[in-house]
């Protein structure tokens, strides 16, 4: 994929180093890539910060890589992986867009408050509003909502790894927060909603979040 | 202008048909009867300050011959006088008969009871009565029409003369009172019946009166405390004539007392607020006590006729209605297993009188009809317990026979399902807990051994793993039904709502292999209440919640092994292609168990365990 700019020159962290590498190699799309071809891929960019200590002439498919993809990009709900394979999400998508073009400003993931809200964004809030949770909550019936609701809230399953749990929290969490501009009752109800479930559900989340290793 | 006059009192006059008239409402039965006559004897008891210990009374029963006929009789050791005739029993309808003057509490009501079951019960019927050494004999003969009998009018008699003419042998008074007897101390009446109606044959039915004397409403109190003996064809039948105590209902031995509000709603007006006073200062407030059977009434033995409540006087029954009587129960079943007393002093006020004359029922009125109502209530919150429980121990009685077939099905999945993941997501032969391809399987090994060639094995074969790398297996999924425990925090059942899943897993469950079947899912319920545990649409039911545990594994494990990027070509092969296996293999394995009426699972596993 042909890039705007000199994807070599931006400054950005070691992980967003991956993640517009990962958006590189799968065309700007969800497509899967292998973690062999991240680790090249990222090594060809950003030499400096993925060689292999010592040999500079060979990538390093270790723990520098291999660790921001399988934590922090699934924590920040960027990234989807399987087999050795990783896939961007709309998020990733989206936020390897945004660094593409405003990576100047030196943007840390996961900490993107934007007033607008993107595409992604706009797509899981209106998912979030056909939810059966919502709907409970709109409807003054917030001690009806069950376990099963707030999973599918989070488009999660008590099944989902722990990292790719922490992700949808992230990302379901950004898309609430790109709302707080937002005068919308809807989105008021939205928010209120969130904190409502987050908090009804602590145990299910703290869980998760003390449940050792990725994988489930 | 009115002209003033005063009417001078004259004593009303009578025809005696109005006896024929009112008579007619005293459809007697004999248990019916007698409970008159105890009563009356106990009164009589109770007019001379005897103790209950001290009360004895002799029903004493006698078929008919061919010259003979048959005769009722009850005997009490007190006796009475002329006076007691003349003022007191010739009367009829007086409410202080039974009293005699005296201010004591006493069972008789109306003064009726005991007469009209001689007058219209009996072809003839009189009393022989003897005390201070002089006898009477005053009875009903065949026009039923009263008298003294010719010659026995308060005439003077010895005490063994007086026993020859009444017909009873000293054998059957017991000695304390011979001895009162014989000093002259105490008297003795016998009110005899012959030939009585209603019965066919010479042969009194004594067991069937007796069995029914003793649980009727009106003699059940009387029997409490009083010394009943009963004598059939000169042979005593039993000395203590009482009905057995009730073993309570586990978990409701209550009593349940409940207090009456002053004011109640009323029936006949209930809508707008009106209110029924049941409190009145003199006479005390008002209370329900409720009991329980172990047993409903009507069966394994428990008279039917328990199943009421009594209302009770200031001594005595007043008035009883049984479960179907009382008004509308919700709880109709479950009323079954309760019984009980109410005490309402208001309904004896002589200027709203609620009693009537032969005491099975109250006056029907606003008061007695709101009571009646109010009653009802209170039953209905006992039994309403009560069916919540039966409700309860239903759920735990299903929800063991549920895991008998759920077992049946844990132990066929666990068979197989390992190897049909490997057949499914490929590659077989590694790992030490799947099996392989085993050379002993029951079906659907491919070497020459099987049984079946070709087909999922299901044994648990010697073979095991061939591949050069040794891979810990798989460990088969456990599935469990809701309201069941946790196997790891025993005493802690685990429920959904019938909003959760038809499978469901909780979070804690996952890294366990624990699979929940949800039995509050309204389609597992309806099942359940329309066709049973043991029915076929169950054991389907529940077979097809293993189909839904093997699709999820199975989908769960492809999106693995494809690195999460599972289409739905991909899912929807996968899935059909699984659900085809599964059917395939229960067809040959579960026949017997899916689409047989009656299955019984004890039998399949003495077989199985033969065969092992």
């Amino acid at each position: 994929m042909k890039m705007k700019k000199d994807i070599t020159s931006l400054k950005l962290t070691r992980p967003q180093k991956i993640l517009v590498t990962l958006y590189q190699l799968s065309d700007g799309t969800n497509r899967q890539v292998r973690f062999e071809d991240i680790a090249v891929g990222v090594y060809k960019n950003f030499t400096a910060d993925f060689q292999l200590r010592g040999y500079p002439q060979y990538p390093d498919t270790g723990d520098i890589v291999h660790k921001p993809l399988y934590s922090e990009l699934k924590k920040g709900g960027y990234v989807l992986s399987g087999n050795k394979y990783f896939s961007l999400t709309p998020k990733g998508i989206a936020y390897a867009k945004k660094l593409l073009r405003v990576s100047e400003k030196e943007t840390v993931p996961g900490k993107t408050a934007s007033v607008k809200l993107t595409a992604d964004q706009q797509k899981e809030l209106d998912r979030l509003k056909s939810s059966k949770a919502v709907e409970l909550f709109l409807n003054g019936k917030k001690e009806e909502i069950l376990d099963i609701d707030f999973y599918s809230y989070l488009e999660v399953t008590v099944r989902t790894g722990k990292n790719d749990f922490l992700g949808r929290l992230t990302t379901v969490e950004d898309a609430i927060n790109a709302t707080k501009n937002r005068s919308d009752i809807l989105y008021k109800k939205l928010r209120e909603c969130h904190e409502y479930l987050l908090k009804r559900f602590k145990m299910n989340i703290d869980f998760v979040r003390n449940s050792k290793g990725g994988k489930r | 202008m009115t002209i003033q006059m005063k009417i001078r009192e004259e004593q009303n006059v009578y025809h005696d048909n109005i006896l024929d008239i009112w008579g007619n409402d005293f459809n007697f039965s004999h248990e019916k009867g007698l409970a008159e006559w105890l009563k009356n004897s106990v009164d009589a008891y109770r007019r001379v300050g005897a103790a209950d210990k001290d009360q004895f009374i002799i029903f004493r029963f006698t078929d008919g011959t061919q010259t003979t006929p048959s005769v009722i009789e009850c005997i009490d050791f007190v006796g009475m006088e002329l006076v007691d005739i003349e003022k007191a029993f010739k009367w009829w309808g007086d409410p202080d008969a039974a009293k005699r003057g005296q201010k004591i509490k006493v069972f008789g009501g109306h003064g009726n009871g005991g007469k009209f079951y001689m007058r219209q019960m009996f072809m003839q019927s009189h009393f022989v009565t003897y005390k201070q050494g002089k006898i009477n004999v005053f009875g009903f003969n065949e026009n039923r029409k009263y008298g003294f009998a010719e010659g026995y009018k308060d005439r003077k008699t010895s005490l063994d003369e007086a026993l020859r003419i009444a017909g009873i042998e000293k054998s059957i008074i017991p000695n304390a009172v011979l001895r009162l007897l014989e000093h002259g101390e105490t008297g003795f009446t016998v009110v005899k019946g012959i030939r009585p109606k209603k019965i066919v044959g010479r042969s009194l039915p004594v067991f069937r009166i007796c069995d029914k004397l003793k649980y009727h409403p009106q003699a059940r109190s009387p029997l409490k405390f009083s010394n009943v003996s009963v004598i059939h064809n000169g042979k005593i039948i039993t000395n203590s004539l009482r009905m057995e105590e009730i073993e309570s209902l586990e978990g409701f031995e209550g009593p349940f007392f409940f207090e009456i509000p002053d004011e109640i709603d009323s029936v006949s007006d209930g809508e707008t607020g009106k209110k029924v006073s049941m409190y009145d200062k003199r006479y005390g407030k008002g209370s329900l006590v409720l009991k329980t059977s172990s047993l409903p009434f009507g069966r394994g033995g428990r008279k039917p006729e328990l199943n009421c409540i009594d209302i009770v006087g200031e001594i005595g029954v007043i008035a009883s209605y049984n479960m179907q009587q009382i008004g509308f129960l919700r709880y109709y079943p479950q009323a079954q297993y309760v019984y009980g007393e109410c005490s309402c002093p208001i309904l004896e006020d002589p200027e709203y009188d609620c009693v009537q004359n032969d005491r099975e029922r109250l006056v029907d009125n606003d008061r007695t009809a709101s009571l009646l109502q109010w009653i009802a209530k209170r039953i209905d919150e006992v039994a309403g317990k009560i069916a919540e429980k039966e409700a309860k121990a239903e759920e735990a009685e299903n929800i063991r026979a549920t895991d008998e077939f759920n077992q049946i099905l844990n132990k066929w999945k666990n068979q197989f399902m390992s190897k049909l993941f490997a057949e499914v997501l490929g590659g077989t032969g590694k790992g030490d807990t799947t099996g392989g391809q085993g050379d002993e399987g029951s079906g659907g090994g491919s070497k020459k051994e099987s049984k079946e060639k070709n087909g999922l094995g299901s044994g648990a074969g010697k073979g095991g793993g061939e591949g050069d790398e040794k891979k810990k297996g798989t460990k088969a999924p456990l599935v469990l039904l809701s309201g069941q425990e946790d196997p790891e925090f025993p005493g802690v059942p685990v429920t959904f709502s019938d909003r959760h899943f038809a499978v469901e897993q909780r979070q804690q469950d996952v890294d366990r292999g624990i699979y929940w079947i949800n039995l509050e899912k309204p389609m597992a319920k309806k099942i359940i209440d329309k066709y049973g545990v043991d029915s076929p649409r169950w054991r389907n039911y529940l077979f097809q919640r293993y189909v839904d545990i093997f699709t999820k594994e199975t989908l769960y494990r492809l999106a693995k092994k494809e690195g999460g990027s599972l289409t739905p070509e991909q899912a929807d092969y996968e899935i059909m292609r699984v659900s085809s296996l599964v059917y395939d293999k229960a067809t040959i394995d579960l026949e017997d168990f899916l689409l047989n009426e009656k299955y019984n699972s004890t039998k399949k596993n003495e077989n199985e365990s033969e065969q092992s």
